[in-house]
């Protein structure tokens, strides 16, 4: 009996002695470095795939949005006044184009003529300015339609960013 | 000793040329350490490589040789990468987990060489291990562990595996029977069984006590 329990101890005394021997055992250097690389490369994936998420992502929030902010904003565009590029590409409100005498003669080809005029010309033209100074120095920016026979057919009031004097003209 | 989850701390020198993030990796528990390896964090990954690439590697060399030994951790750690969203802290340990993945290669090393890791139906001890031509009074420690390492070797899988996890990696009861996936019992009766087969297969070592540690 004693002789058994001796031996178990042995027995466990030289187990622990083979596992001290292996204690410097391991998987090779090479093992390591190519796990590395290998996050390494899941992760630029990753980063890559976020990227490619995000830039969606930004394109579906833009598509929805930019028709609801068209929706929201066109009401008061539409009532008096829209944003127009001039050719300088400076930004200008405009109006919308308001019928003249001649509006109702039909036009194939009709060119935007922009003009500088004075309130009692534009009240001449029988258009009702509201809001806009009268004073007799003043000088409005006009956008004329004129068709190919010369006859004005509509005409919109622009004011530039800088410019401060129209702010609505109605017929 | 164990720690706390019934591992041997690792001992080895920390590589210098992992990164580590702001946030140090080694005051992680070992499912976040985990979690961001499989994310891809090098820091964590390193850290987790460290922890547990020696005691897989070993396992894996005893229970299928040594030259499994490096693809046996490759392919548990890649499979951290690909899978390791999979680990249930419920189920067990991070070090359970892993040797979990490393005993699947393990099982697939065995079965292409036509071994399987059930118990045996009759425990097999006629194939002692003989000593090696010198007296084992003048035996070199050495000689003595190489021995012994044959004899582990030459133990069914069933009874070298948990000889390799209970004895010569220090992992208790509990852990081994989580990563074995059988009861505690299971786990004591096939130590035992194991011990006394390795008894058995060393007992023409004249001895065996006459030896001992320094």
């Amino acid at each position: 009996m004693q002789d058994q329990v001796d031996q178990e101890h042995a027995l466990a005394e030289w187990l622990r002695e083979v596992a001290d021997a292996d204690v410097t055992s391991g998987a090779s250097p090479a093992v390591r470095e190519r796990l590395l690389e290998e996050v390494r490369a899941r992760r630029r994936s990753r980063r890559s795939a976020a990227i490619k998420m995000y830039a969606l992502a930004a394109g579906l929030v833009i598509a929805t949005a930019l028709p609801v902010w068209q929706l929201t904003t066109r009401p008061s565009l539409d009532r008096s006044t829209r944003v127009v590029t001039s050719p300088a590409g400076d930004a200008e409100v405009a109006t919308a184009f308001y019928p003249l005498a001649y509006g109702a003669v039909p036009v194939t080809h009709g060119n935007i003529v922009r003009v500088a005029v004075s309130p009692a010309a534009v009240a001449a033209l029988g258009v009702e300015t509201i809001g806009v100074s009268t004073s007799p120095t003043d000088v409005l920016v006009a956008d004329v339609v004129v068709g190919e026979d010369g006859l004005a057919r509509a005409v919109r009031f622009v004011r530039t960013q800088a410019r401060n004097g129209l702010q609505e003209q109605r017929p | 000793m164990p720690n706390a989850q019934g591992f041997m701390p690792s001992d080895q020198a920390r590589p210098l040329s992992i990164e580590h993030s702001p946030l140090s990796v080694e005051r992680l528990d070992e499912a976040a350490l985990l979690t961001r390896a499989s994310t891809g964090d090098e820091a964590a990954f390193g850290e987790l490589y460290v922890r547990y690439q020696r005691q897989i590697y070993l396992y894996a060399a005893r229970m299928c040789g040594v030259a499994a030994g490096d693809d046996v951790v490759q392919e548990t750690f890649l499979a951290v990468l690909r899978q390791g969203g999979r680990f249930d802290p419920s189920k067990g340990t991070v070090g359970a987990y892993l040797y979990g993945i490393a005993r699947h290669h393990v099982i697939k090393r065995l079965d292409r060489e036509g071994v399987t890791l059930s118990e045996p139906v009759e425990l097999v001890a006629s194939d002692a291990v003989a000593p090696q031509e010198a007296p084992l009074e003048t035996m070199a420690r050495e000689r003595m562990v190489g021995v012994v390492r044959q004899a582990v070797q030459s133990l069914p899988p069933a009874y070298r595996e948990v000889v390799a996890l209970c004895d010569l990696q220090e992992m208790d009861y509990a852990t081994v029977a989580q990563v074995i996936q059988c009861p505690i019992g299971t786990v004591r009766s096939r130590l035992h069984r194991a011990r006394g087969l390795l008894l058995k297969k060393l007992s023409s070592v004249p001895s065996m006590t006459a030896v001992s540690r320094v």
